[in-house]
């Protein structure tokens, strides 16, 4: 999964789909950036194509570390439709900052 | 009620063997003496559908009357017989072109003008018939398209919609030609007939209702054997006297009047009777009746399928619900008990039927997220650690994912997301505070730990339910008062007594 640092953001670029299978990697990816000690944690999702349930969690698990951390994990680029409208029925928004691109 | 008939005079009293023989037929006359105040006596007695005026009157000519009196009769409609003195056909063409409806030859010959009069009388009659018929379907159709922009398949009911109907036909003002009473039932095999009746109340100005039950067994089987619908008045010719001998004779007391006629249609256990129409009117009452009951039986047919689509819906809800229930400790009645605890809090909230319905049902999926956490997490025996606790809370966020988006479920969503949030901001999964979290959400809470504190955990006894109102109310080591929402709380103070019953029963 790719990573980019610029400035102080961690820019995370995960691709497909989120979903049980993939989920663990992307867990592990951020949890050794949060360790790392990275504060502000951008995932970018415009080459997310979908997301279950599993990943869902996981991005709530992952916010939960970070926020007891001092950090903060911020979403952009939000391209599948599927992905938005998961976000807007958990009201997502409500822990993670959603940027509009 | 029933049609006046105005004389108007030229001034000189001449008529009054007129008035006089016109009185003795049954009609209600009366006698002005100019224009001027035929005039006034129209504007004041709406009931006036017939004119006998003379040609030669002292203050206006008899065309400036005509013409005055239409701008009065608004939308009624006014009859004149115009009485001339010469008998000529210019002056006969003249009245006729200029506003009369008939025209008669001075000196009067009675015979001619009491078979004029009676003419006019009926015309005037059917034509009245006619526009209150039009004006009640007008009403009722306009009903019906309100009805269909407002229609929700969930939550049609058929009572409500039959009140309105029937009011519908009956309301406006009551017209010349109604029937005193409306009533509209079911009939069951026994035949007894259960329903509304419906009546214009001249002291309240509006139709009232109220419900009765009656036996009409032996009118079901006349109607059965006759196969159409039955029209019966004492005052008018062939009539079946049968028809009279099947009706209950305690239906006379749904009347005011003197029972005299009624009409009945009867149809796929439904009967709709009209009581005391006018003589005469019955074969627009069958058109009604007819009319009336195809729409309430459409309308039954809708509330059915209404109806089995609701109770599929709550079976799948109750379904899911305790699927989620079958990989939990919990056991048995957890998710009704829920359910029914929390619909006794939402009465202090809610005042519609149909809300605390959809708390009831929507309060049994507060868990369904929990199909998706780890068995071994759900089912450990002993504490959690942090990380599992953390995956554990997630199950209101899955609750949400698995409900999807129906607008149906936005209530089941809300609970599902929210019942583990506190008021003071220290629950989960987002920390939601106070009036953020939705109310459904705070009520289940409350019903849910209640549920808790009565039941056997792993980690903990049955409690008493003095114990557990004390908890809630007070708290202890784990619960505070402040983790609850403060109106909530009140309504489960007021209302704990029946959580135990309701406890109980549904162990």
């Amino acid at each position: 999964m790719k990573v980019e640092k610029v400035g102080n953001e961690h820019i995370v670029y995960p691709e497909g789909r989120i979903d049980i299978a993939s989920a663990t990697e992307f867990q592990d990816t951020i949890i050794s950036l949060i360790d790392e000690g990275a504060m502000r944690i951008v995932l970018d999702f415009s080459k997310v194509t979908g997301l279950d349930s599993s990943g869902l969690g996981k991005l709530l698990l992952l916010q939960k570390r970070v926020k007891e951390k001092g950090g903060k994990i911020v979403i952009k680029n939000v391209a599948s439709d599927f992905v938005k409208k998961m976000f807007t029925l958990v009201h997502l928004d409500r822990v993670i900052e959603i940027k509009e691109s | 009620m029933a049609f006046k008939l105005l004389i108007i005079e030229n001034g000189e009293k001449k008529t009054e063997s007129l008035e006089s023989k016109l009185v003795d037929e049954g009609y209600e006359v009366e006698v002005v003496n100019s224009g001027e105040e035929g005039i006034e006596k129209l504007k004041q007695d709406s009931l006036i559908r017939l004119v006998l005026l003379d040609d030669e009157l002292p203050d206006m000519k008899w065309q400036e009357f005509c013409s005055a009196a239409d701008n009065y009769i608004g939308l009624n409609n006014l009859a004149i017989i115009l009485m001339i003195s010469s008998d000529s056909p210019e002056k006969k063409a003249e009245g006729l072109e200029s506003g009369a409806d008939d025209i008669l030859v001075k000196p009067l010959h009675y015979p001619e003008v009491s078979a004029r009069v009676n003419n006019l009388f009926n015309s005037q009659f059917y034509l009245q018939h006619l526009q209150d018929s039009y004006q009640s379907v007008n009403r009722v159709m306009l009903y019906s398209e309100q009805v269909v922009d407002e229609f929700d398949p969930f939550w049609f009911k058929f009572p409500s919609v039959q009140e309105e109907l029937v009011e519908k036909m009956l309301s406006g003002s009551p017209g010349i030609m109604d029937p005193e009473v409306i009533m509209v039932g079911e009939v069951d095999s026994n035949g007894n007939w259960r329903g509304t009746t419906f009546e214009w109340s001249y002291s309240k100005g509006s139709v009232i209702n109220y419900y009765f039950t009656l036996n009409v067994g032996t009118l079901i089987e006349y109607l059965k054997q006759t196969g159409k619908p039955c029209v019966y008045h004492k005052e008018e010719k062939n009539i079946d006297e049968e028809a009279w001998k099947s009706i209950p004779s305690d239906l006379k007391e749904y009347v005011n009047k003197d029972f005299k006629g009624f009409s009945a249609y009867y149809r796929n256990n439904l009967l709709v009777m009209m009581l005391n129409h006018p003589p005469g009117s019955g074969f627009i009452q069958v058109h009604n009746l007819k009319s009336l009951l195809s729409q309430l039986q459409l309308y039954q047919a809708i509330e059915q399928q209404s109806n089995d689509l609701r109770e599929a819906f709550i079976y799948t809800a109750r379904a899911l619900s305790r699927a989620a229930e079958a990989i939990d400790s919990e056991t048995g009645n957890h998710i009704l008990r829920v359910g029914e605890f929390a619909h006794k809090l939402a009465i202090y909230f809610y005042s519609e039927e149909r809300h605390l319905e959809e708390i009831n049902y929507s309060a049994w999926m507060h868990d369904v997220g929990k199909m998706k956490i780890d068995p071994a997490i759900l089912l450990k025996e002993g504490p959690l650690t942090k990380e599992e606790f953390r995956e554990m809370e997630i199950h209101t966020v899955y609750g949400v994912v698995i409900l999807g988006d129906s607008p149906y479920l936005e209530t089941a969503r809300q609970i599902a997301l929210s019942h583990h949030e506190r008021w003071d901001g220290t629950g989960y999964p987002y920390g939601l505070a106070g009036e953020e979290i939705p109310l459904p959400a705070r009520l289940v809470t409350i019903a849910d730990v209640y549920d808790a504190l009565r039941s056997k955990r792993p980690y903990k006894p049955a409690f008493s339910h003095q114990k557990s109102c004390s908890i809630i109310l007070e708290g202890d080591d784990r619960l505070q008062p402040k983790h609850f929402c403060p109106q909530a709380l009140e309504a489960f103070r007021e209302s704990m007594d029946e959580f135990d019953e309701i406890y109980e029963r549904l162990l």
